[in-house]
C-alpha cells in the first residue's frame, strides 16, 4: 500500500515557515493521523489549525487513508 | 484627476452646522494612499493643540481607500479615527459593512466632523445633499434599535452609522454600529461621536466611481473574484468565520479566562464556531464584495431573554466567553447582543467585566458598590456589569472609564490585573507564552490590540526544540515548552506594514492573509483603478510610513510618551499561567525589555522608543520631524 | 432565459449589483442594477433577492410598445421609451428602477447571466424556459 499526501501550505502558514515550499509531498505506506503526518513532513502541529483534505474540512487527530491534497490552514486573527 | 478616488473630503462643523467639501489633495493620495493613512495624517493636520478627546475640537474621521467601493474582493472597508479617549493617543477602528462604499458613491473619500452640535443630532448625506437633523425621537435607544429606526424612515438604501447609549455617555470603550452586527469597535470612537451630540450618521450614495482603466479593472476585478474562489482555503474558511480559531487557541492555550488569570478553558467546545452552528446560526451575513462572509447572523435563547446578533465574533466569544467564563454559545452571543444595544466594545467591555468581578472576590469593589453579586460565569451579573457601564450608574461610572484609570482610582493591588497597554484593554490572546505576540501587543500603536501583528503561529512554531519533541494531536493539556523571544521584532515589524496596508487601500485583509490571494493582485488592482504604478513592495513602504506617524502622533499628543507606555500589565511578568498548556510560564521584565530594545533598534527609535529625525527621514516624513521638533 | 434565486444562500455582499452595472452601462455604480437585495434585520436575520423573472407585465403596460421580447428576454427599446415608468410601477418584483443621471429609460435586466457568474455564493442561476 502507498498514500501520497500533497500538503500545500497557506500564505499565512508560509509567513511563519518562510523557508518551506509551497507543497510537500509525504508518502506513507499505512493509513496515518494527519497530525503524524506533519510531524513527519517537518511542521510543527500546533502552527495548523485547520486541514482541508480532498475539498472538506478536517482535523489533526483525523485519520489519512487514501491519496490526498491536504490544505493546510495557519491559525489567524480573530475579530 | 484622482481616478479611483471621489475626490473629496466632506468637512462637517457639528457646532456651526457649516458644510464644508473640499478637494482631496493629490499629495495627500499620493503619500498616504487613503483610509488610516488618511486618518493619520488629516489628524496630525487638524487637530489643534492640547485638545481633549471629548472636548468639541476633537477631530473625527471617516475614511475610505482607493479601493473601496470597487469591483475585487471585500471592497467594503471604512476605517474610523480620533485622538483617543482610552489612551490619549493615537485611535483608529475599521469596521466591514457597507458603510465606506456608500459614503464613496455619495461623492466623498473621507467624512470629518468637528464641534459639538447644540443638541443631539443625525447627519444625513444624502449624495450631495447634506444636513444634521434632531436626533431627539432616537436619543436614548439602543444602536440596533436606533439603526432599525431610521432604516425606516429614510429608506433601506441608507448605509446607517450609530451610537448607543453608552456612546451617548461618552463610555470610553463606546463602539459605532452598523449593518445590525458590525462594528468600530475599539478606542471609544463612539464616545467622541457621543461628545459631538451625533447619535447616527446616514449615508445614501448614488453616484459612481472613476477608475483610470475602466475595462481593466472589470476584467480584474472579475478575475480576482475567481482566483479567490478558487483557492484551496476558499470553503473551509466561510462556515464558521472568526470563532473558527477557538480550538487552536485552547489547545495551545492561549485562551484568556477570568481576567487573563488562566489561559484555557475546559468548555470551549460549547462556545467555538461548531457551537454556532449548531445552536445558533441563520446566515451567513458578508461586507461589501466579499466572497467569504465571516459574519454569523443568528438567534440566541437564554433565560434573559431571546435576542438576533450577528456573531459572537472570536473576541467576542475570547473576552465575554473565556474571560467572564460564560460557558454556553447562548449566553456568549447574548452578552454581545447586550453589547451591540447598548454601543461597547465587546472586547473592552469584557475585560472591563472580568476586572470587575476579578475586583469583587478580592473584596475591592462590594455588592453594594457594584449593585448586586457578581461571579465568573455569571450572565446576569456580566449584563449588569454592562449596563451600569454604559449608563455610567453608581460604580459604573468609574468602570465606564476603562480599566486603566478605574484600577488607579480602586488601588489596592488592582492595578497589576488591569489588562492593558497604554489605556486601552487587552484582546483575546494570553501571552505569557508567547514572546512575539506580547511585543505585539506592546507596540500596537492605538494600545493593546492583535491586528496589527499576529505572530502566535511564529512563538508556536519557536516553542519546542524539535518538531519531534510534539504531540502528534496538538491535544489540550500536553504542555508547552517555552517559546524563544528571539528575533520576535522581525515578524511583528513586518505585519505591522502588512496588515494595516489594507485599511490604508480601504479593503479586507482576509483573502491576502487567510486565502493567499497575492499581494500583487492587490497592486495590479491599485494601477487599474488609480493610473498609479506602485508594486506590493512601494504599497508596504507607504504602510510603513503611516506607522511611524500614528507612533509620533502619540509622542505628539501625550507629555510623557515613551517606553514606560510599551509595557504590560504587571500580571504577565508577576504571576507564571497556573495551569493549562502553557502551566508556568511567563515574561519577565528583562524579558519584556530585550523585546522592546531589539524593537526599537529595529524601527530606528531612540531607547524611550521615540521615533528619530533619521527614522522619520527614511520614510519621507520630513516635515512630521520638523514639525514634532518644533513643538517639543 | 431568466433569472432565479436561492434566498437562502445570500450574504448580502452585493457583487451582484456591481456587476449587473459595469456589465450594462459599464459604471462603477451599484445604483443602476437591475436586480436589488433586501436584507430582513433584526428579524428574522435573512437577505431576500429581486430578480427579474422575465415574466412579461412590464411588457404588457408600455403605452408606446417600448418592450419587447427577443429569445425569452424582455428588453426596453430606449428609443421607443418616453419615461413614462408605468413599467416601475407595475413590475411584481420591483426589478425595474427609474433611470438616474438624465436618462429617460429605466433599468431592467437582460439575463446577461453577469451577476450569476460573480456570485461567491451560488445564489443566482439561469434558467431556460
Amino acid at each position: 500500500m502507498s498514500i501520497t499526501i500533497n500538503l500545500h501550505l497557506s500564505g499565512g502558514l508560509r509567513a511563519i515557515l518562510p523557508d518551506r515550499p509551497e507543497c510537500i509531498t509525504v508518502t506513507c505506506d499505512r493509513p496515518e493521523l494527519a497530525g503524524q503526518i506533519l510531524i513527519e513532513a517537518g511542521i510543527n502541529p500546533r502552527v495548523i489549525m485547520k486541514l482541508i483534505v480532498n475539498g472538506r474540512v478536517a482535523d489533526k487527530s483525523d485519520i489519512i487513508d487514501q491519496d490526498a491534497e491536504i490544505y493546510l490552514i495557519a491559525p489567524m486573527a480573530g475579530g | 484627476m484622482l481616478f479611483g478616488y471621489a475626490g473629496t473630503i466632506l468637512c462637517v462643523d457639528a457646532g456651526s452646522g457649516k458644510i464644508d467639501k473640499q478637494p482631496l489633495p493629490p499629495s495627500l493620495a499620493e503619500r498616504f494612499i487613503g483610509g488610516r493613512g488618511f486618518v493619520a495624517k488629516l489628524l496630525w493636520d487638524r487637530l489643534p493643540p492640547d485638545t481633549d478627546a471629548l472636548a468639541p475640537e476633537n477631530v473625527w474621521l471617516a475614511a475610505t481607500g482607493p479601493l473601496t467601493g470597487h469591483l475585487l474582493p471585500a471592497s467594503g472597508k471604512t476605517h474610523f479615527g480620533a485622538k483617543s479617549p482610552a489612551t490619549g493617543g493615537y485611535a483608529d477602528s475599521n469596521m466591514g459593512g457597507h458603510f465606506g462604499p456608500a459614503l464613496k458613491y455619495a461623492g466623498y473619500d473621507v467624512l470629518m466632523i468637528t464641534g459639538r452640535a447644540d443638541a443631539p443630532s443625525i447627519l444625513v448625506i444624502d449624495n450631495q445633499s447634506v444636513a444634521l437633523r434632531p436626533a431627539d425621537a432616537w436619543w436614548g435607544t439602543g444602536a440596533l434599535t436606533c439603526e432599525t429606526a431610521l432604516k425606516k424612515e429614510l429608506g433601506e438604501d441608507f448605509q446607517i452609522l450609530t451610537i448607543g447609549p453608552a456612546g451617548e455617555k461618552q463610555v470610553r470603550f463606546a463602539c459605532m454600529s452598523h449593518d445590525f452586527g458590525r462594528q468600530a469597535g475599539r478606542t471609544g470612537l463612539g464616545a467622541v461621536l457621543g461628545s459631538k451630540n451625533i447619535k447616527a450618521i446616514a449615508v445614501r450614495g448614488s453616484g459612481g466611481l472613476t477608475a483610470f482603466d475602466l475595462e481593466g479593472v472589470y476584467q480584474a476585478g472579475r478575475q480576482a473574484f475567481d482566483k479567490v474562489k478558487a483557492k484551496p482555503g476558499f470553503a473551509g474558511w466561510t462556515p464558521e468565520g472568526t470563532a473558527g480559531i477557538t480550538n487552536w487557541v485552547n489547545e495551545v492555550g492561549v485562551f484568556p479566562t477570568r481576567n487573563f488569570k488562566t489561559s484555557y478553558a475546559d468548555f470551549y467546545k460549547n462556545i467555538n464556531g461548531q457551537a454556532i452552528l449548531e445552536h445558533l446560526k441563520i446566515t451567513d451575513k458578508g461586507c461589501y464584495c466579499c466572497p467569504t462572509p465571516c459574519g454569523k447572523y443568528g438567534k440566541a435563547k437564554t433565560v434573559l431573554g431571546t435576542v438576533f446578533v450577528e456573531g459572537p465574533e472570536y473576541e467576542s466569544i475570547a473576552l465575554l466567553g473565556g474571560n467572564c467564563l460564560l460557558s454556553k454559545i447562548e449566553e456568549v452571543a447574548y452578552a454581545n447582543w447586550v453589547c451591540d444595544e447598548l454601543g461597547l466594545d465587546t472586547i473592552s467591555a469584557g475585560a472591563v467585566a472580568s476586572w470587575a468581578i476579578e475586583c469583587f472576590e478580592k473584596g475591592l469593589l462590594s455588592q453594594e458598590q457594584i449593585g448586586r453579586d457578581v461571579a465568573f460565569g455569571d450572565l446576569a451579573a456580566v449584563a449588569h456589569l454592562l449596563e451600569i457601564m454604559a449608563a455610567r450608574k453608581g460604580i459604573g461610572d468609574l468602570l465606564a472609564e476603562g480599566v486603566m484609570r478605574a484600577a488607579r482610582q480602586i488601588g489596592g493591588g488592582s492595578e497589576d490585573f488591569a489588562i492593558h497597554v497604554k489605556g486601552l484593554e487587552w484582546t483575546g490572546y494570553e501571552c505569557r507564552n508567547a514572546p512575539g505576540m506580547m511585543l505585539a501587543y506592546m507596540t500596537a500603536d492605538i494600545g493593546a490590540h492583535h491586528n496589527r501583528a499576529w505572530v502566535l503561529g511564529h512563538d508556536m512554531a519557536g516553542s519546542a526544540a524539535n518538531v519531534h519533541d510534539l504531540v502528534s494531536a496538538g491535544g489540550s493539556g500536553d504542555k508547552i515548552g517555552k517559546a524563544t523571544i528571539k528575533d520576535k521584532e522581525k515578524p511583528v515589524i513586518e505585519l505591522q506594514h502588512i496588515r494595516p496596508l489594507f485599511d490604508c487601500l480601504g479593503i479586507c485583509r482576509l483573502q491576502y492573509m487567510e486565502l493567499g490571494f497575492e499581494g500583487d493582485n492587490y497592486a495590479d488592482l491599485f494601477q487599474l483603478i488609480t493610473g498609479r504604478s506602485l508594486t506590493w513592495q512601494n504599497l508596504l513602504a507607504v504602510s510603513e510610513r503611516v506607522w511611524q506617524l500614528t507612533r509620533t502622533f502619540s509622542v505628539r499628543e501625550i507629555a510623557d510618551f515613551g517606553r514606560q507606555y510599551d509595557y504590560p500589565p504587571a500580571r504577565f511578568s508577576n504571576e507564571p499561567v497556573p495551569s493549562g498548556p502553557n502551566e508556568g510560564h511567563c515574561l519577565s521584565r528583562d524579558e519584556l525589555d530585550a523585546l522592546l530594545d531589539a524593537y526599537y533598534a529595529a524601527r530606528g527609535w531612540d531607547k524611550n522608543g521615540i521615533p528619530t529625525a533619521a527614522a522619520l527621514e527614511r520614510v519621507g516624513l520630513e516635515d512630521i520631524s520638523r514639525e514634532l521638533a518644533a513643538c517639543r | 432565459m431568466h433569472l432565479t434565486a436561492e434566498h437562502a444562500k445570500c450574504s448580502g455582499c452585493r457583487a451582484c449589483l456591481l456587476v449587473c452595472a459595469l456589465e450594462n452601462f459599464r459604471e462603477i455604480n451599484p445604483a443602476r442594477a437591475a436586480l436589488a437585495i433586501a436584507g430582513h434585520f433584526p428579524s428574522p436575520g435573512t437577505f431576500s433577492i429581486r430578480v427579474c423573472d422575465q415574466c412579461g407585465a412590464c411588457a404588457e403596460v408600455c403605452p408606446v410598445e417600448a418592450i419587447y421580447l427577443k429569445d425569452d428576454v424582455y428588453l426596453i427599446d430606449a428609443q421607443e421609451c418616453t419615461g413614462c415608468l408605468t413599467c416601475v410601477d407595475v413590475c411584481p418584483n420591483e426589478v425595474l428602477f427609474p433611470p438616474i443621471n438624465g436618462d429617460d429609460c429605466p433599468v431592467k435586466c437582460t439575463s446577461c447571466g453577469a451577476c450569476v457568474s460573480i456570485c461567491p455564493r451560488d445564489a443566482l442561476h439561469l434558467e431556460g424556459d
